[in-house]
């Protein structure tokens, strides 16, 4: 698999692929995308780049806690539902606010965007985590 | 979709399933739980494909409530662009019910979670006891 | 801060405190006891609110909204009763955990022990405060579940194990008795609020009525009676001893087996006025006073005696409550309320000198102590006053209680007429001749005497001051209450009372009221009581010899046998239903669910198969579905693990192909990445699994799990082609719900994530959980490996 061009189509696909699934993330709540599938795509083009390079190279100067990442990510995830109890709402009472801004025209903010961000880092997080762990294992 | 070669194909991954976990070597059993869920996600998304004419994706016409269900998937230009010679305009076609997307969606992603944690845990599994025979796994009879 | 706030804090805040007890704990090591006595004060100081308010006559009444749907909210009730429970179980329990600071070693789990007092006092708090009954029996029950934790604090002890089950079996099977009884109660006047039910005398007249209404007594009252070890249940209190003694003196004598004589007292105005209340609640209460008295003779531990007591001491309430006549529905209350308050502090006072005394000897044999009052001599002192205001020895304060026991014994048999008039009163003075022989023994036995050398330690002296003067306090208040009782009585006693009888009551209690005919009747138990206790030994001595002869006599005996039984009986059905192999669980699954299909298989005989079966097959739908089967067969049949492997990710990118034909997007590219992963998840465990194992299948085998997989494959194909055809009329898509309402009510187009993020959040929090459990699952399977070898 480490051929030269599997590398260079690496180097050009992983930062396109990371952008995609963050837009992907975004997009979720009007267009086909989420946190699911973003995560999903985001931890396969991580696992593509320590199929190709190797585990022990990416680890040399690329190596994040992928356990602090979904740990975070059931943070927000529970903190969001839990929220709407502080503003005197049932758990997971969501909250839809249109806002308007000068380039972007209408934005939309959705507390459930907030929940999405949380299971996105949880997918991308566990994924990860596991891919390593057994990756590392010898 | 024909219903009737859709049903027969999911019967039939469902039997190729069972008679996979039926068998002693674990890693025959982890593939037979893969297959199984593959027909499981089929089955369910299945159920909905004839439920009627249902759209993942609701197009609006600018205000906020106002919600029409049309035929199209995407919602904006640039997508209808690049989707466009794949569907040809107007084409109307039955979708997935949404709520059953939603499950199979989830289904998925946990499925491939579970079935790492199975696979590592037949992996050490040979390692305690040299073996991938369940039936010799004595000790855990407790 | 209003009183209804201060009350619902009071409850929560021991909870919170006690969740956050271990973060704590970091910083103050073993000083953790001072902040669990100051989270007791915190309660205690938060009470007393309450009870400013309650003195003034106005009853705390409100709720919180809990489970709206089925008329059951988190409502909070303080009157005179509840108050004083309130105060008595954070006071004692300030004393208590002060007290627990030298008592229990550093080497101990202090958190887990601190943490589980604090649960069981806002516990406690919460049964006392409770407003409706479903609220009451969940925190009567978290009671029990924090008491088998307190008494199975020394896990190690087989003992303690043993005590912990019992006291959890009796005391939790009695609360689910005690539900019963809340549901039938609801059931007569639809409601589970307990306020409405007393405020509403119409109400308590239709329940007297009903043909409930004694099923729906003896219910509760052996809730009542299991937890505070009356009659047959009191087997589990002498075991509930081998907790830790501040432990026993907190629930086992002060609070939690007081829950009981609350609920009886909480229940009066309903239930009480009747024969069947007098005869349940003071029948038993009578038989338990005499029979738990006498049985205290016997005991050598003195934790044990203390243990028989407080049956006995519990038993008199009980009595008290049960004392009523359809005219006069409330002639012990007063007396019972008064007794349970000097109970408390003197039976705490007792347990913690007998903590101090365990602790200083290494021994709670009392056959081994003797003559210790010159090496202890102000624990000597608080021992004496505690066991003498237990005797009913004047100006202690149980003097004054008893002798209103007396009283109301008098006008109980007077109210009752012949030959009552002597039986109640005789009754009641040989049980208080049987507590003043035990509390002569426990003051004689350690104290007096003379000391025997060889079975104590060398130096033997009092405790330090963080023992002695939580004990003390109690002391002075057995003293206070009984030189000056106007305090306790107009502040606590009489709300307290009122609460119980529903109308202004004046009472006036004096140490010293004229040679009344009750005066006689103490002056006759103290003159018995030394006359049994010169035979004190004897008596014993022909109980353990009764015991030794008779051991079926006893209702440990039935106990123990009824558990081992239980236990052969279980052990027997478990090895049977779980025979441990694999195999057999997933055929008898299996043919459990063909089982299941086959009978509406055969009730629908005709109509299985639709007529219009469809086999006009396009070409592109056909391709798919044969390449599915085929990678299907792959994995199935390709003898090595690679080849399979890369044959079943085949199939899952055909079933990925399959949802874009089906239009379904999201499905479609998560189902490609994901397969993808898993693809080099699989490979990368799966080339450390050498294939060493091959399973051979004999033909008999084969057709066996042929048929099993192909009658599988039936039923799905049955089941499939008729679910789709489409949801048939009567039956609506959920769908139609989230379609209407995704954009209005959630602002979004996707309908799919929607549904996901927002409309089933709670699912998806549990699913990503699951996705988080997988992922320290495989870490901890990998790295178990290391600790082992």
């Amino acid at each position: 698999m480490t051929t030269v061009i599997t590398k260079t189509v690496t180097k050009i696909c992983l930062p396109l692929v990371i952008l995609f699934s963050i837009s992907l993330l975004l997009a979720g709540h009007n267009n086909p995308g989420g946190g699911f599938i973003g995560g999903v795509m985001f931890a396969a083009v991580i696992a593509l780049t320590y199929v190709v390079f190797g585990l022990d190279h990416i680890k040399s100067f690329f190596n994040p806690d992928w356990g602090n990442w979904f740990a975070f990510g059931l943070l927000l995830a529970s903190l969001t539902a839990f929220a709407a109890l502080a503003f005197g709402h049932n758990f997971f009472r969501s909250a839809v606010e249109f806002l308007h801004l000068p380039f972007f025209g209408e934005v939309e903010l959705v507390s459930a965007g907030l929940f999405d961000i949380g299971v996105y880092f949880v997918v991308i997080g566990s994924l990860l985590f596991i891919f390593k762990n057994v990756g590392d294992d010898r | 979709m024909n219903n009737t070669l859709l049903s027969l194909t999911i019967a039939i991954l469902f039997g190729i399933g069972t008679f996979m976990i039926l068998r002693r070597d674990i890693v025959k059993m982890i593939i037979g739980l893969g297959i199984l869920s593959h027909a499981v996600n089929l089955l369910i998304v299945s159920t909905g494909v004839f439920a009627g004419t249902k759209v993942p994706i609701i197009a609006d016409d600018g205000g906020h409530g106002a919600a029409e269900v049309t035929g199209t998937i995407f919602n904006d230009v640039l997508s209808e662009n690049i989707l466009a010679p794949v569907l040809a305009a107007g084409h109307s076609v039955h979708y997935v019910d949404p709520l059953v997307q939603a499950l199979v969606l989830t289904a998925i992603v946990i499925s491939l979670a579970t079935t790492a944690f199975i696979l590592i845990l037949a992996y050490r599994i040979y390692e305690e006891y040299g073996t991938t025979d369940i039936s010799e796994l004595r000790r855990l009879w407790g | 801060m209003d009183s209804f706030t201060a009350l619902t804090l009071a409850v929560f805040l021991p909870f919170v405190l006690a969740g956050i007890l271990p973060v704590v704990e970091k910083v103050l090591k073993s000083r953790i006891g001072w902040y669990a006595s100051a989270v007791a004060l915190l309660s205690f100081v938060l009470v007393s609110q309450v009870a400013s308010s309650v003195i003034h006559g106005e009853n705390i009444q409100g709720s919180l909204s809990w489970l709206p749907s089925v008329g059951i909210d988190l409502s909070f009730y303080g009157d005179g009763l509840s108050v004083m429970f309130g105060l008595i179980v954070s006071g004692i329990g300030i004393i208590i955990m002060l007290y627990s600071n030298e008592y229990m070693s550093t080497r101990e789990d202090l958190p887990r022990y601190y943490q589980q007092l604090l649960f069981f006092m806002g516990s406690m708090l919460g049964v006392v405060f409770s407003a409706n009954t479903i609220q009451l029996f969940i925190f009567w029950e978290l009671t029990s579940i924090t008491s088998f934790m307190l008494i199975g604090y020394w896990r190690g002890r087989p003992l303690s194990v043993y005590g912990a089950t019992k006291s959890l079996l009796l005391t939790a099977s009695g609360g689910l008795f005690m539900l019963a009884g809340f549901l039938l109660l609801h059931a007569m006047t639809g409601t589970f609020d307990i306020p409405a039910i007393l405020q509403s005398e119409s109400t308590i007249e239709f329940i007297k009525g009903h043909e409930l209404f004694i099923i729906t007594l003896i219910l509760v009252f052996i809730g009542a009676a299991s937890k505070s070890a009356q009659g047959p249940f009191y087997i589990w209190l002498p075991n509930a001893m081998e907790a830790p003694t501040p432990v026993s003196a907190f629930l086992h004598s002060a609070t939690m087996v007081k829950a009981g004589i609350y609920l009886v007292a909480r229940i009066h105005p309903i239930f009480s006025g009747t024969e069947a209340w007098f005869l349940l609640v003071s029948g038993v209460g009578i038989i338990t006073m005499i029979a738990a008295g006498f049985m205290a003779f016997r005991q050598t531990d003195i934790k044990g005696i203390l243990a028989y007591s407080t049956i006995s001491q519990l038993a008199y309430l009980m009595t008290m409550y049960g004392y009523t006549t359809y005219q006069h529905p409330g002639i012990g209350v007063a007396a019972a309320t008064f007794h349970l308050l000097n109970h408390a502090t003197f039976k705490a006072c007792l347990f913690l000198v007998a903590g101090i005394v365990a602790h200083e000897t290494a021994t709670r044999d009392i056959t081994k102590m003797g003559g210790l009052r010159k090496e202890m001599p102000i624990t000597f002192v608080l021992a004496v006053i505690g066991a003498l205001a237990m005797a009913g020895i004047p100006p202690l304060n149980g003097f004054l209680s008893k002798e209103m026991f007396y009283e109301t014994s008098l006008e109980m048999g007077a109210e009752l007429g012949a030959p009552f008039t002597l039986i109640i009163p005789a009754l009641a003075v040989l049980g208080g001749v049987l507590t003043f022989a035990y509390s002569i023994k426990f003051i004689d036995g350690i104290f007096l005497g003379k000391r025997p050398s060889a079975s104590l330690p060398e130096h033997i002296h009092d405790p330090g001051w963080i023992m002695i003067l939580p004990t003390a306090f109690l002391a002075a208040l057995i003293i206070l209450f009984g030189l000056a009782p106007s305090i306790p009585v107009h502040n606590i006693i009489e709300p307290a009372a009122e609460a119980i009888i529903l109308e202004p009551l004046d009472l006036h209690v004096q140490l010293w009221h004229g040679f009344t005919p009750s005066l006689m009747m103490t002056i006759t138990t103290f003159l018995l009581g030394i006359l049994i206790y010169t035979r004190y030994d004897s008596i014993a001595a022909w109980q353990n010899r009764f015991n030794a002869k008779h051991p079926m006599i006893s209702i440990n005996y039935f106990y123990d046998a009824a558990v081992d039984n239980a236990k052969t009986v279980t052990f027997g059905f478990s090895s049977r239903m779980q025979p441990g192999t694999i195999k057999t669980y997933i055929t008898a699954l299996l043919v459990l669910m063909l089982v299941l299909f086959i009978i509406p298989i055969i009730l629908l005989a005709s109509d299985i198969i639709p007529s219009s079966l469809n086999f006009d097959i396009p070409l592109y739908e056909g391709i798919v579905f044969f390449f599915m089967i085929v990678a299907a067969l792959g994995a199935a049949l390709l003898p090595r693990y690679i080849p399979a492997i890369i044959s079943l990710s085949g199939l899952g990118y055909l079933v990925s192909l399959l949802f874009i034909y089906l239009q379904a997007p999201d499905l479609a590219l998560t189902q490609v990445l994901v397969e993808t992963l898993g693809t080099i998840i699989f490979l990368l465990a799966i080339v450390k699994i050498p294939q060493t194992f091959k399973e051979h299948i004999t033909p008999a085998l084969m057709t066996r799990d042929l048929l099993i997989a192909s009658a599988v494959a039936l039923t799905v194909f049955i089941m499939m082609i008729n679910a789709t055809q489409g949801i048939v009329p009567p039956f609506e898509s959920l769908s139609h719900y989230f379609i209407e309402k995704s954009l209005p009510l959630a602002g979004g187009h996707n309908i799919v994530n929607v549904i996901i993020v927002d409309f089933r959040g709670y699912d998806t929090l549990g699913e990503i959980s699951v996705l988080c459990l997988a992922a320290l699952g495989v870490y901890n399977l990998i790295h178990s490996r290391g600790e082992e070898e």
